[in-house]
């Protein structure tokens, strides 16, 4: 199995009353409430921790991308991933970029570019992960429409890799970008691109898309694997029923993961940042969770209760989690926290049952302090992980980056990070 | 009686409904964001010896259409692609919400055709400085109070009923979707539709401007734009009623239909 340091990048200043007195922790969160001496430090503490995973083992890193968002505060992950590729030069770990969200960038080059850029400078330790991009960054922060996100992906998509790929200078008429020359310098330093992991919340035509194209899916959902099992056995069903291998490397699992000497410190050590994040960071207004028409009908018909059905409040919901103590966190395997074996054991248990042979593993959550994240790190990277990377080893990682018959890497001076 | 066209595109299906009998003057109803309702005071009360005809707007569920216009001006094409089927010549225009913006550009296309105008809380304009609520970002709870000046009261339950059953919830999500959605392709995330642009076309033709007062969505301060591109139009705001201003507004239908006679 493959390991991805995953990082939000939370802002850690959110008042104990934030959800009694504010709307909103996405799109309209009180400006007032940003402390932009205090988020000088957290970016160079996020980065630290991202570079510390890097040297201790984790086979990736990963930034992703949010806007108007405190618990997100990478809105470029380009350019966080720009200073990893650097400062990770000594290590081995591939850089994860969990944007960029296609529709949001028009021309949609300009992710061609920066993504080649990323590859280039790092000596092809790119995974490339192209999201849709939620209705919250997309249309309320961004002003797209909410019927077209999804055709300006399927468009974006595609001229991004025909730009990685072409030989020559093309031209592009699309319905969302019209370029008369399209001609990226430079193209990816591998070929044909670097790897690309699509990640999806649970729409079917995502799942869908990335089986019919060969790209791993990775599923994205604060509510951890247990609830997000059904997704992925409708994953597996449909990957059976497109005819396509069973190679657990096609999924990926985003997931919490607190590991401490034992079950009980977990809790003493974590439980306090977890309920920040659940209770803090995800409150978010839900008339912003989805535009009208960000979703089509038809998959809305396709979710529809039955008749009879009474309404009730799903336990995979924010407004359940903001209830959530943490036995029920673990019960719920909302997180996997405990002890090295605890937490081994539950990962061998999900990936074994559910075929997942990539985890975005989220191991700063909420307010964590700096030390707790580095001390998470080196507990997983020495005491969880051996062992668990043979996992599927019998399997081919198709979408992995790999080595660049006669490229040689330009000499970086390695950088130490301090504790 | 209702008329189904295929078209104007392959794969579109855009309806007329023709109420009542009558052979008098053409009255072109065009409903708002919120779609045609089945029972409504209006169009009805608009028969009165005229042939109304109420134009299921594209995207909308009953007319549907393979992709979105590019934009209302080309909608207002395809409207009038319909009514040219139903051997149409100069008509009366009333439209409500995003209707009345089409009716707007509908005249601003063909100004010789269009005898009169009249149009309820439209959109199209935009002022920051009072910007009036983000319908596309507001729960129904919180919507509601801004778009019916009794967000209990008959009109707002008839048109949003709120069931208890899982299902039929899901259903009227899926209505809200639909609607709201199709709007969005024109109102998202501004409503500037550009229209003042073009409203010039409309010199020779009467306008009358309702607003409700209580409108949340549409300000009735908006008035004094379209006015300002429209000098000669009448301008009217009527109190206790919101953006559903036909519907919940005897003195707006009042005025409607004094001004079309």
């Amino acid at each position: 199995m493959k390991f991805t340091y995953f990082h939000l990048m939370p802002f850690d200043g959110l008042p104990e009353d934030f959800a009694q007195k504010h709307r909103s922790v996405w799109v309209d969160i009180d400006p007032r409430l940003m402390d932009v001496r205090r988020i000088h430090h957290l970016y160079n503490d996020y980065l630290d921790e991202l570079e510390h995973a890097a040297r201790m083992g984790f086979d990736a890193i990963g930034v992703n991308e949010h806007h108007s968002n405190a618990y997100g505060l990478m809105s470029s992950p380009n350019m966080m991933a720009a200073s990893l590729a650097r400062r990770t030069a000594d290590t081995d770990a591939k850089i994860l970029v969990m944007g960029d969200a296609v529709p949001l960038y028009n021309p949609p080059i300009r992710i061609a570019e920066e993504l080649a850029m990323l590859d280039v400078i790092s000596g092809g330790r790119l995974i490339t992960g192209f999201p849709l991009g939620s209705s919250q960054d997309t249309n309320y922060a961004y002003g797209i429409k909410p019927a077209t996100v999804r055709e300006r992906y399927y468009e974006g998509f595609e001229l991004i890799l025909k730009a990685w790929q072409s030989q020559e200078v093309f031209s592009h008429n699309g319905r969302y970008t019209k370029l008369r020359y399209v001609n990226p310098w430079p193209k990816p330093l591998q070929q044909p691109h670097p790897p690309i992991w699509v990640p999806g919340s649970g729409s079917l035509e995502t799942m869908d898309f990335a089986i019919r194209r060969d790209f791993p899916f990775f599923f994205l959902s604060y509510f951890g694997t247990e609830f997000s099992g059904s997704m992925l056995r409708r994953f597996w069903e449909r990957a059976e029923a497109a005819g396509v291998d069973d190679n657990p490397y096609r999924v990926g699992m985003f997931q919490p993961i607190l590991v401490a000497d034992t079950d009980e410190e977990a809790e003493r050590l974590y439980a306090d940042h977890v309920k920040y994040f659940y209770r803090r960071c995800t409150h978010t207004y839900p008339g912003f969770a989805e535009a009208p028409g960000y979703k089509s009908v038809e998959s809305l018909r396709a979710v529809l209760p039955p008749p009879g059905a009474k309404t009730t409040q799903r336990p995979d919901s924010f407004r359940a989690a903001k209830d959530y103590e943490w036995a029920d966190f673990v019960n719920l395997g909302i997180i996997i926290a405990g002890s090295p074996s605890t937490v081994r054991e539950k990962l061998e248990h999900l990936a074994s049952t559910m075929r997942i042979g990539n985890w975005i593993a989220l191991m700063h959550i909420g307010d964590m302090p700096r030390e707790k994240a580095m001390n998470n790190i080196e507990l997983f990277t020495t005491k969880v992980k051996p062992g668990l990377s043979e996992v599927f080893s019998q399997y081919e990682h198709n979408w992995w980056p790999k080595p660049i018959p006669g490229f040689e890497p330009a000499s970086v001076a390695p950088v130490a990070v301090a504790r | 009686m209702r008329h189904t066209f295929e078209g104007p595109h392959s794969g579109d299906v855009t309806v007329v409904d023709e109420l009542g009998t009558s052979t008098g003057p053409v009255l072109v109803y065009l409903h708002s964001e919120w779609g045609a309702f089945e029972e409504p005071p209006l169009p009805g009360e608009l028969l009165d010896g005229n042939r109304v005809l109420v134009v299921h707007l594209p995207g909308w569920g009953v007319s549907t259409s393979v992709r979105p216009a590019a934009g209302l001006p080309d909608l207002a094409l395809v409207v009038w692609w319909a009514l040219d089927r139903l051997d149409v010549g100069e008509i009366r225009l009333v439209g409500h919400g995003i209707g009345a913006t089409l009716a707007a550009e509908m005249a601003a296309a063909q100004p010789g055709r269009v005898g009169s105008l009249a149009l309820l809380a439209p959109w199209g304009m935009f002022d920051e400085a009072d910007p009036g609520a983000d319908m596309f970002a507001l729960l129904p709870r919180d919507l509601n109070p801004l778009i019916y000046a009794d967000p209990d009261g008959p009109v707002a339950t008839a048109q949003q009923p709120r069931p208890a059953d899982a299902h039929e919830t899901g259903l009227a999500v899926i209505r809200r979707v639909q609607m709201l959605g199709t709007a969005s392709n024109y109102l998202f995330p501004i409503p500037d539709t550009g229209i003042a642009e073009r409203l010039y076309r409309l010199a020779e033709v009467p306008v009358l401007l309702v607003w409700g007062a209580r409108d949340g969505v549409v300000p009735p301060s908006l008035a004094a734009l379209w006015t300002g591109y429209l000098p000669h139009a009448r301008s009217e705001v009527v109190q206790d009623a919101a953006h559903m201003v036909p519907y919940e507004s005897a003195d707006a239908r009042k005025l409607i239909l004094e001004f079309l006679a």
